[in-house]
């Protein structure tokens, strides 16, 4: 089970509407290689892990994930903090608020909605492996375009530290690879 | 709360970090937290590893508990908190321990028999528990599980959602 903590896991404080950068920010929360699909990938592929380590390194990074959807979600909302129509249809979310108003909602920076069909289970530890290992690159990779996209400290902050993030989890996630391949899997 | 880009922080692509930053951490501005900036009351120096940690300060700042993985991006800097009251103070000093902690155990799931991974995650383990239990006490409740929900009203639903400015 899971017990929550009132309080993010790097504080956010953003001050400036942003419409635009919401609309690019959801990637890293609904897109193919956001958190939403690290947290849910690792925690249906932790069930096929063959020993503790496995089962021990996926439970605890995709805790670690679904506290960076909060975050990322915090930051979205943030940033549409008392958009009104008129703003929201200026920035291309016209269709979103059709939909959503001010709500969130998981999509990639398209619009194109969440889909469980941007992770696998294979049941084979050094092919999900492999799996997690390249999405931690291409979230590394998607956090540089977004920082690329803005010069606002309250968003290039969390960014950054989120980028670090997938820095790190790509070494553990190496680590177990290399071992269970040492292992004859 | 905001974010400060450290100007005396010069990084290259490689990832190295220039001196300054030392004195940086040295005139750390949160009080209190001595214990944790150093290496102070631990045993562990005798035991192989290969673990190379950042205080908790610069760690949490960077986003990486581990020296020798830390990567910066391009020539961005370090984002500074900066702190406007106590109960931003005492929430930081959560984030970095168990920012720490929590490190660590991943550290530590992949490598269970490093002891000296251990020992600095039960030091790290043991002060975020400390600090929760004091910040709930001045502010309300991070844990259901905390003693001060033991009130009338309900504390839980009051104030303090994090996504709430």
């Amino acid at each position: 089970m899971w017990a929550y903590e009132k309080r993010l896991q790097y504080p956010i404080n953003i001050k400036k509407k942003d419409l635009r950068m919401a609309k690019l920010l959801v990637t890293q929360y609904g897109g193919s290689n956001g958190e939403l699909a690290a947290a849910l990938r690792y925690l249906n592929q932790r069930f096929t892990m063959p020993d503790d380590k496995g089962k021990a390194l996926l439970t605890d990074i995709g805790t670690e994930e679904l506290a960076h959807v909060e975050m990322l979600e915090t930051m979205i909302s943030q940033l549409l903090d008392g958009a009104t129509v008129d703003e929201m249809k200026a920035a291309g979310l016209d269709s979103h608020y059709a939909e959503h108003k001010n709500a969130l909602y998981p999509t990639d920076a398209n619009g194109v909605p969440f889909t469980v069909a941007y992770f696998a289970t294979t049941g084979d530890p050094v092919a999900d492996l492999t799996e997690d290992i390249a999405a931690e690159q291409k979230a590394r990779a998607v956090y540089e375009n977004l920082i690329n996209l803005t010069d606002d400290p309250d968003i290039l902050g969390p960014l950054l530290w989120l980028r670090q993030r997938e820095v790190v989890h790509y070494n553990r996630f190496s680590e177990l690879l290399e071992y269970y391949q040492k292992k004859g899997y | 709360m905001n974010y400060e880009f450290l100007d005396n922080v010069n990084m290259s692509d490689n990832g190295n970090v220039v001196n300054e930053f030392d004195a940086f951490i040295n005139n750390n501005p949160y009080n209190g937290f001595d214990i944790l900036n150093g290496n102070a009351n631990m045993n562990y120096q005798n035991n192989k590893s290969n673990i190379n940690l950042f205080n908790p300060y610069e760690g949490y700042l960077k986003g990486n508990a581990f020296k020798d993985e830390y990567k910066p991006y391009k020539n961005y800097k370090v984002a500074k908190l900066n702190i406007n009251s106590e109960k931003e103070e005492m929430l930081i000093a959560i984030g970095e321990c168990s920012f720490m902690m929590h490190d660590l155990n991943l550290y530590l799931d992949v490598h269970p028999d490093d002891m000296e991974a251990l020992n600095k995650f039960s030091m790290y383990r043991e002060k975020t528990n400390e600090l929760i239990t004091n910040y709930e006490r001045k502010y309300g409740p991070i844990c259901v599980k905390g003693d001060i929900l033991n009130k009338i009203p309900f504390a839980w639903q009051e104030n303090n959602w994090p996504w709430v400015k």
